[in-house]
């Protein structure tokens, strides 16, 4: 079934519902997942998730406009708030205090995932607060696997709830959590803004997920004491300083773990790494997602491409004093065009786009 | 591209000048100018995506490759050229053959010091060239016009690389005085043309100047 995107003008293209190359990666991506995580079918949701180390970067923005124009193209959207303990994502599709979040689900137990599930402005798009529970850190902290409930709900939110799309918005920072929902996405959109303390937030981030992906691969196929040899000898390497790069470190280690860096290969291939610069304020700033896109390729070895920029925009917080997105509050905005050809991007990446 | 790519060894990660671009083998000219720019931007010192991963040197090396490849690929016959070396180098039969006669043809980036510096005269041309030049008298137009011939550089491609107008060359072989600017801007007429031609420019100049004094004061 194909869906037709007619709100934009001048931006006809025609997407499909399902990917064939997501199907024909489904082994990869399998391969890269956090070991706990158990998936009993096929028949799974496109996984995006937003992140970007460094907070204040617009990740809340970019997940809640970006679900908005998945929704906006014909698919269904579940948006998932990450940003356990202090999520606000609700706030974007005018929810101000959130009847029931995922600590209804996960800590109180008291409630099913299909009750959690709010409705918001945006017809598409089914949000899951993530709560502003104290107890959060602690048992994030205490027990890696407290999510899997979540990750079964996810994983299976096509089958149940029909769910094309799962979007979710990650916290900052590198928490195990934040990385573990990001190596199971399809697409990772990284968010920076043109400035040296973000864009080296996002290295560092990038290099985090980098090894978590490793240690995922040596644990999935056997071989985690082989991967922390790898891990250990990719932490000594100091970017900036070095002339090695994480990427031909690991055609080096080939020689010796065969295995692993052909199954790393695999598990790599199936994810992009999306890069969304925010806030540019000129032309110069547009560039810098360029740059990255050449960096993550060639010194880190991820498959990743600049989905594009975000000017710098009133509207954007003009849209949230409105408690809206910026599609529904100003559809005719630069800001939400650019948005648009970022989601148009992201889904000719993700193999939606007929050919 | 991703290295991992290309996982049979580091020995197996070759760049050419199109990887250097980022752009496909069979990229028209327009798209591998625009490459050219954007590659140039994006290594760029404003750029804040570079200064924690790479060195100074490192991004002053990346762009000095990207000079080197823009060169090659901006012209037909130089590509042409460089594009059968590329897939001789691919077959294993006379590798190392091939990759000593590339040294010969394209020292010249890697010799050259000054960025963006010389046309493609390989290490005995240039010698050659040297030789020539140590023989005419210093100064003159008529020795700038010799130079540019013995070279085998047409003057279109010399317009090329200097950025000169046909004019200004012409005056400048012909020693017209009265058809150049300011001689601030002709000192730098003579400097950029010899630049061109991988030729020391110093004691030229001098007495070059001497010869347009002369003109002035007439």
């Amino acid at each position: 079934m194909h869906t037709e995107n007619t709100s934009n003008r001048g931006s006809r293209a025609r997407f499909l519902r399902t990917s064939k190359k997501i199907k024909t990666h489904y082994d990869g991506w399998k391969l890269g997942l956090p070991p706990y995580v158990k998936v009993e079918e096929e028949n799974i949701p496109t996984m995006i998730a937003v992140g970007g180390g460094k907070g204040g970067v617009g990740k809340s923005v970019v997940s809640a406009n970006l679900a908005a124009k998945l929704a906006e193209a014909g698919y269904r959207v579940l948006l998932v708030d990450l940003d356990l303990g202090c999520s606000n994502l609700h706030s974007h599709f005018g929810i101000t205090m959130p009847e029931f979040s995922l600590a209804d689900f996960l800590i109180k137990k008291e409630k099913k995932f299909s009750e959690i599930l709010l409705g918001t402005k945006v017809p598409g798009i089914r949000l899951v607060a993530g709560g502003r529970e104290a107890d959060w850190l602690s048992i994030l902290s205490s027990d890696r696997t407290a999510l899997s409930p979540l990750w079964g709900e996810l994983l299976g939110a096509k089958k149940n709830i029909g769910a094309d799309f799962v979007v979710v918005d990650l916290g900052a920072g590198t928490a195990t959590h934040t990385l573990d929902f990001y190596s199971g996405a399809h697409l990772g959109v990284c968010t920076v803004l043109p400035e040296p303390t973000s864009i080296d937030n996002a290295y560092v981030f990038l290099s985090s997920f980098l090894m978590r992906m490793v240690e995922n691969v040596g644990e999935q196929i056997g071989q985690l004491d082989e991967a922390k040899d790898v891990i250990a000898a990719l932490s000594s390497i100091k970017p900036g300083a070095s002339k090695q790069s994480y990427a031909m470190a690991l055609i080096s280690f080939y020689r010796e773990y065969p295995e692993l860096i052909e199954g790393l290969k695999k598990a790599l291939l199936a994810r992009q790494v999306g890069v969304v610069v925010n806030q540019t304020r000129s032309h110069q700033d547009t560039i810098t997602g360029d740059s990255m896109q050449r960096i993550l390729s060639e010194f880190f070895g991820l498959f990743a491409h600049y989905l594009g920029y975000l000017n710098y925009d009133d509207a954007t917080w003009k849209s949230l004093r409105n408690h809206g997105t910026l599609a529904i509050e100003f559809p005719h905005s630069l800001i939400s065009r650019r948005m648009t050809s970022v989601a148009i991007e992201a889904l000719s990446r993700l193999g939606f786009k007929e050919q | 591209m991703n290295p991992l790519l290309n996982s049979a060894g580091p020995e197996a990660g070759q760049r050419t000048f199109y990887d250097e671009l980022g752009v496909e083998k069979k990229a028209t000219k327009m798209v591998i100018h625009e490459a050219y720019l954007k590659s140039k931007a994006m290594y760029s010192c404003q750029n804040q995506a570079l200064y924690s991963i790479y060195t100074p040197t490192d991004i002053k090396n990346t762009l000095e490759k990207i000079e080197a490849a823009f060169r090659v690929l901006k012209d037909e016959q130089r590509r042409e050229a460089y594009d059968r070396e590329i897939s001789g180098e691919l077959s294993a039969e006379n590798a190392a053959d091939n990759s000593s006669r590339s040294k010969e043809d394209y020292v010249c980036f890697e010799a050259d010091s000054v960025a963006g510096a010389g046309v493609f005269l390989d290490t005995k041309a240039r010698q050659e060239l040297a030789e020539v030049f140590a023989g005419l008298e210093p100064g003159r137009g008529e020795s700038l016009r010799r130079l540019r011939e013995h070279a085998g550089i047409s003057l279109e491609s010399l317009m090329q690389e200097t950025k000169l107008s046909d004019r200004h060359i012409k005056a400048l072989e012909n020693e017209d005085f009265a058809e150049l600017p300011a001689f601030i801007y002709v000192k730098g007429f003579v400097q950029g043309y010899l630049k061109c031609l991988s030729l020391p420019s110093k004691g030229f100049i001098d007495q070059f100047t001497v010869h347009y004094k002369e003109f002035q004061n007439n």
